[in-house]
C-alpha cells in the first residue's frame, strides 16, 4: 500500500470482498485468461476494481464510458494497460469477446456493425434487456447474453439498497434539504423505486407512490404507502423521484399541477425520464450546484436535480454505495467466467444468471460480515 | 419560512444599538443569523464556532453586508483563539455562542469585558453545560438562556437535523453502503437518537453505548443493542461519537475497533475522537481519499472522517435550512428576550410560550392547522375538589 493519497480505487477495494473471492476463482480456474472482455458498466473505482481483477486473472481487458473518469481510476486503469473509450466503434475495434454491459446498447451496435469476435455479453439494466429481446425476437441475436438485471442481488443488493440510498442521500447532498415531514412521490415501484421509498421514509418523508401495474401498485400498498395516480398526487407533491426507468415517466402536462418550488429527480434512466424537451422550452436559472430551476408560464417554479442535459442526469456518476457495487460487478464477471465456459455450446438467446453465480456472490459478501448459513 | 416571523418580532426597536458578539458555524445558513440581528439594529461582530467549517465566501458575504466578521477560513486552532479574543475586545453586551467559547475566553481572558457583560444565549449541549458549570461555581454574573434547551431546537435540530446530515455526511466520504453496516453510536442524547433511528431504518444494526441508564434503558427499548464498549466496539463497521463530550472514543476504545473501522463525530468537540492518542498510537497515517484519513494502528486501519470534526458540518454541507429556521428562531428570539427581561444571574430556557409560538409560526408556514380542545375535553376534578371540601 502507498503511504500518501492511496486513492478512491483502493478505498473501494476494501468494501468488496465478493469480487475478492472472484478474483480467487478465476485465479484458480484461469477462465478468462487470454480472454478480451469489454466493461460498460461505468468508469466509477468499483469499476476500475473489476478492471483490475480482470487483469489479475489475465484478461485483456477495455472500458467504454461516455463520461470521462476521474483522475484516480484513469491512473489505475492506465497502470493496468486498460484502454478507456467514450466511442463505440473505437471500442468495438478491440474486438471484445465477452461484453459486460448496462444499459449502452453495445451488443446492438456489435451486431449492427458486424462484430465477429463476440462469444457473449452481459446485460444489467431492464432497458437493455428489452432491446436484446426485441433483437432475438427478430432473429437477430447472435450470442448468448446472460441477463444480470434478472439476478435477485441486482434487484435487491444493488437497486434496492443501492440506487435507493444514492439516490435518496444524493439528493439530499445535493439540496440540503431535510427530508422529515416532507411528501415525496415515487414514480414506479420497481426495485429502484422502492428503495427510493424505504430511503426516504426511514429518513421521515410521507412516501406516495404512483405505479401503473396493479401488482406493484399492491405491493406498495402493503408496504405501507398511499398508492395514487400520478396526475392526483402530483399537486401535493414536495420532491418527485421518477423511477420508471421509461421515457417521461413524468409528463410535462404534470408540471404544471405541482407546486411551486418541487423538486424533480431521477433515481434510474435516461435523460428524457422527464419532459426534456417541455424543459427546455422554460426560463432557466442555476440555483446551487447540480440544480436547476425552471419557471413555467403560470410563475410555478420546478427545481431539476442532476448534471445533464436540461438539467436531468442519465445515471449518477458514483452509481451507489462501493458495497452494492460489489455485487453487482461480480455477478458479471461470473456470468463472464460461464460465457467463456460455455462458449460454443449455448445457443444465442437471453439466459438470467445461474442461481450458483448468485449463491456464490452472496456467501462471499455474507463471510465477510461474519454472517452464517443454515446448512 | 420562519424569517417574517422572527424579524416581525425584532422589529420593535429593542436590539436597536445593542453590541452582540455571534459565534456560529460560518457557513451559509448558520450566518444567516448575525444579518437578522444587524437587520433588527443590533451592533453585530461575528465569529467562527469551529476554524474547520468557515467558508471563505460566508465571511465575504457577511462583510459586503456591513458586519464586522473576525473569522477567517483555512486557520488553525490558534488563529480561532485569537480571532474569539479579537470578538471579545468588540465589547459585546451580549451574546450567541457556540459551546461556551466566548464565554469562557472573555471569562479567562478579557475579565474587564466580562465583568460587562449583560447576557449570553448558547447554542449546544456542550455549552450549556459548561455554563451550568460555571453558574455552579458562581462564575456566571450574568443571565444566560440555553437555546439548546428549548424544545424547537434540540428535539429537531439535534434529532433530525443533525441525525440525517451525520449520515449524509458518513455515507458520502466514504461511499459505503449503511445497510448491513454495524454501526455503534457512542451517546444516546438527542443527537446520538436520530442518527441512530435514521441508521437503523436504512437498513444498519445498530448499537449504543451510553453512561447514563434512563437513557441506556430508552436505546434499548427502542431497538437497538445496548452495550459496554467492550462487547459493541469490536464488530463494529461505523463508529459515531454523539456525547457532546470528549475522549468518547480514547485510547482504550481505540484499542477495541477493529481493522477498517470508520470513526465519525458528531458532537461538539474536535477531541471526541481522541485524534491525538490516535496519531501517537499509529506508526503512520495517509489521507485515503477526502475527508477520510488512515491511521495504521498494529495489523489495524483505522479510518477518521473530517479530521474528528463535526462531521455533518465540517465533512458535508451543513444542516438543513427547515431546521436551521427553527433554531434560529429560538436563538433571534431568545436574544430579545434576554434583552428585553430581568433574569437573575444563571442559566434559563426561553418561556414556553415563546417556544410553543415558534412551533405554531411553524406549522402555520407548513399549511397544518390545529384545533383547540373543547370544554369537554378537560379532566375536570373541580367537582370532586369541591366534594372533598364539602366532606
Amino acid at each position: 500500500m502507498s503511504t500518501a493519497g492511496a486513492g478512491t480505487v483502493e478505498w473501494a477495494a476494501r468494501t468488496m470482498p465478493a469480487l475478492a473471492a472472484v478474483r480467487q476463482r478465476l485465479a484458480r480456474s484461469r477462465t478468462l485468461a487470454g480472454r478480451r472482455v469489454g466493461i460498460a458498466l461505468g468508469t466509477d473505482p468499483a469499476a476500475a476494481n473489476l478492471a483490475a481483477t480482470l487483469r489479475a486473472v489475465g484478461a485483456e481487458v477495455s472500458v467504454y464510458d461516455l463520461a470521462s473518469p476521474a483522475d484516480d481510476v484513469r491512473t489505475s486503469l492506465a497502470t493496468r494497460d486498460v484502454g478507456v473509450y467514450d466511442d463505440a466503434t473505437e471500442f468495438l475495434r478491440a474486438r471484445p469477446e465477452i461484453v459486460l454491459d448496462d444499459g449502452t446498447d453495445l451488443v446492438v451496435t456489435a451486431h449492427r456493425e458486424g462484430s465477429r469476435s463476440l462469444l457473449g455479453a452481459t446485460e444489467a439494466s431492464a432497458r437493455g434487456v428489452e432491446r436484446l429481446r426485441a433483437l432475438h425476437e427478430r432473429g437477430e441475436l447472435s450470442v448468448p447474453v446472460v441477463t444480470v438485471h434478472d439476478s435477485r442481488i441486482a434487484r435487491h443488493g444493488a437497486e434496492l439498497r443501492g440506487a435507493g440510498q444514492q439516490t435518496v442521500m444524493g439528493l439530499l447532498d445535493i439540496t440540503n434539504l431535510q427530508l422529515a415531514g416532507r411528501v415525496v412521490l415515487v414514480v414506479g415501484y420497481g426495485s429502484i423505486g422502492r428503495g427510493v421509498a424505504t430511503h426516504a421514509a426511514a429518513l421521515g418523508a410521507r412516501v406516495v407512490v404512483s405505479e401503473a401495474d396493479a401488482v406493484r401498485g399492491l405491493r406498495a400498498h402493503q408496504d405501507g404507502y398511499r398508492v395514487q395516480a400520478q396526475a392526483e398526487a402530483a399537486p401535493e407533491a414536495e420532491v418527485v423521484v421518477a423511477a420508471t426507468g421509461a421515457a417521461e415517466a413524468v409528463p410535462a402536462s404534470h408540471l404544471a399541477r405541482m407546486r411551486d418550488g418541487v423538486i424533480l429527480v431521477v433515481a434510474d434512466g435516461p435523460v428524457d425520464t422527464l419532459p426534456v424537451d417541455h424543459l427546455a422550452s422554460l426560463p432557466a436559472v442555476s440555483t446551487r450546484p447540480r440544480v436547476s430551476e425552471y419557471t413555467l408560464p403560470g410563475g410555478n417554479r420546478v427545481l431539476v436535480v442532476g448534471d445533464g442535459p436540461a438539467g436531468c442526469h442519465e445515471r449518477r456518476p458514483a452509481r451507489g454505495p462501493v458495497e452494492a457495487r460489489d455485487l453487482i460487478v461480480s455477478l458479471h464477471t461470473l456470468a463472464a467466467e460461464h460465457i467463456a465456459e460455455h462458449a460454443g455450446d449455448r445457443p444465442a438467446g437471453l439466459y438470467p444468471p445461474d442461481p450458483e453465480l448468485e449463491q456464490s456472490v452472496a456467501r462471499a459478501r455474507l463471510a465477510s460480515a461474519g454472517a452464517t448459513l443454515d446448512q | 419560512m420562519l424569517d417574517g416571523f422572527v424579524r416581525d418580532r425584532l422589529a420593535d426597536g429593542a436590539l436597536d444599538g445593542i453590541p452582540v458578539a455571534v459565534v456560529v458555524h460560518l457557513e451559509a445558513k448558520t450566518a444567516f443569523l448575525a444579518t437578522v440581528l444587524a437587520d433588527a439594529g443590533a451592533h453585530v461582530v461575528v465569529a467562527g464556532s469551529n476554524p474547520r467549517t468557515t467558508r471563505p465566501e460566508v465571511v465575504a458575504a457577511l462583510r459586503e453586508r456591513g458586519l464586522t466578521v473576525v473569522a477567517e477560513a483555512g486557520g488553525d486552532h490558534e488563529a480561532w483563539h485569537r480571532e474569539l479574543l479579537a470578538a471579545a475586545d468588540e465589547a459585546p453586551a451580549y451574546l450567541i455562542d457556540d459551546g461556551a467559547e466566548l464565554t469562557m475566553r472573555a471569562a479567562r481572558h478579557r475579565p474587564d469585558v466580562f465583568a460587562e457583560l449583560r447576557g449570553v444565549s448558547e447554542q449546544t449541549t456542550t455549552g450549556t453545560a459548561r455554563l451550568a458549570a460555571m453558574a455552579e461555581a458562581r462564575r456566571l454574573p450574568f443571565k444566560a438562556l440555553t437555546a439548546n434547551n428549548a424544545r424547537c431546537k434540540h428535539r429537531f435540530d439535534n434529532v433530525y437535523g443533525t441525525g440525517q446530515t451525520t449520515l449524509q455526511a458518513l455515507l458520502r466520504l466514504t461511499g459505503r453502503q449503511i445497510a448491513g453496516a454495524r454501526l455503534t453510536v457512542i451517546g444516546y442524547g438527542f443527537v446520538g437518537r436520530g442518527i441512530a433511528d435514521y441508521a437503523r431504518a436504512m437498513g444498519a444494526r445498530t448499537y449504543v453505548v451510553e453512561r447514563d441508564p434512563v437513557r441506556a434503558l430508552e436505546a434499548h427499548m427502542d431497538g437497538h443493542t445496548v452495550g459496554a464498549p467492550e462487547a459493541v466496539l469490536p464488530a463494529a463497521t461505523m463508529v459515531v461519537t454523539a456525547t457532546g463530550g470528549m475522549r468518547a472514543v480514547g485510547a482504550d476504545e481505540l484499542a477495541l475497533v477493529g481493522d477498517d473501522v470508520v470513526l465519525a463525530n458528531a458532537g461538539h468537540h474536535d477531541l471526541e475522537i481522541d485524534v491525538e492518542a490516535l496519531t501517537g498510537m499509529a506508526s503512520r497515517s495517509y489521507t485515503s481519499v477526502h475527508g477520510v484519513e488512515t491511521f495504521v494502528v498494529g495489523g489495524r486501519e483505522l479510518h477518521v472522517l473530517a479530521g474528528g470534526a463535526l462531521v455533518n458540518i465540517a465533512g458535508g454541507s451543513g444542516h438543513p435550512v427547515e431546521i436551521m429556521d427553527l433554531s434560529f428562531a429560538v436563538q433571534g428570539l431568545g436574544l430579545h428576550h434576554l434583552v428585553t427581561t430581568d433574569l437573575p444571574p444563571g442559566v434559563h430556557v426561553i418561556p414556553a410560550d415563546l417556544d410553543d409560538a415558534i412551533a405554531a409560526a411553524k406549522l402555520t408556514a407548513l399549511g397544518i392547522t390545529l384545533t383547540g380542545s373543547r370544554a369537554d375535553q378537560h379532566d375536570d376534578i373541580s367537582h370532586f375538589l369541591g366534594q372533598e371540601h364539602t366532606a
